[in-house]
């Protein structure tokens, strides 16, 4: 399933996703396959990008 | 951070294969001022010992880069440690050490059937029959060691 929130998060911080990559130590790959639902990032990824986008696990990564 | 624990497994890797390389090429060189009837070749252990040189070099180099081009080897660095690409990398071991292992068994069973005199008698049975079961026993070993770490971190809770 997308993950539309964290697209969302990472464009209002206006960051690309290299930036996001770069800020959380993973390749612009993984973000992508994380935004397009293709990847399950481990809880410690999922933290650190909430850390970089200044938002809640809850925000970016509890389903509605 | 990455950068700290790559330089960290970097001068490791060059520090490890530098010993292994010296120690062999010091059995090399005793094995041949005392001209040791236990080798016939004893000058193929002081080459086998460039290849963990060679190793040790391959970490030295790529240790300077590190250290001098911090900004452009962090892509590769990054790669070494994406948690996404470690997995795979894992997955991919897995696969290919099973494989080995199923080949290991065939040439174990096919040498054991083929030439049956050979068996319990010469050193090529034993050096085969010993990786055969060292594959089964390091899995166990390796696993156990895992689950001591993860109890004790859970006790130390």
């Amino acid at each position: 399933m997308k993950n539309k929130r964290i697209k969302i998060a990472r464009i209002e911080c206006d960051l690309s996703q290299e930036q996001l990559a770069e800020i959380v130590g993973v390749t612009r790959q993984t973000i992508g396959l994380i935004e397009s639902g293709n990847y399950n990032p481990t809880l410690n990824l999922c933290i650190e990008i909430c850390k970089a986008l200044n938002k809640t696990l809850n925000d970016l990564f509890w389903e509605d | 951070m990455l950068l700290k624990k790559s330089k960290k497994k970097l001068e490791f890797n060059m520090y490890v294969n530098l010993i292994v390389g010296i120690l062999l090429i010091i059995v090399g060189i005793l094995l041949n001022v005392l001209n040791s009837p236990l080798i016939e070749n004893k000058k193929a252990i002081i080459v086998l010992s460039f290849i963990p040189f060679g190793i040790s070099l391959y970490s030295w180099i790529n240790l300077f880069f590190t250290k001098k081009f911090p900004k452009d080897m962090k892509p590769v660095i990054v790669s070494e440690n994406d948690e996404r690409l470690i997995a795979i990398r894992n997955e991919v071991d897995a696969v290919t050490f099973q494989v080995l292992q199923w080949a290991l068994m065939l040439v174990f069973f096919g040498y054991t059937f083929m030439v049956p005199k050979n068996i319990f008698e010469t050193p090529s049975w034993w050096i085969i029959f010993g990786f055969y079961l060292m594959s089964y026993m390091l899995q166990g070993i390796i696993l156990s060691i895992y689950y001591r770490k993860s109890n004790k971190a859970d006790c130390d809770e």
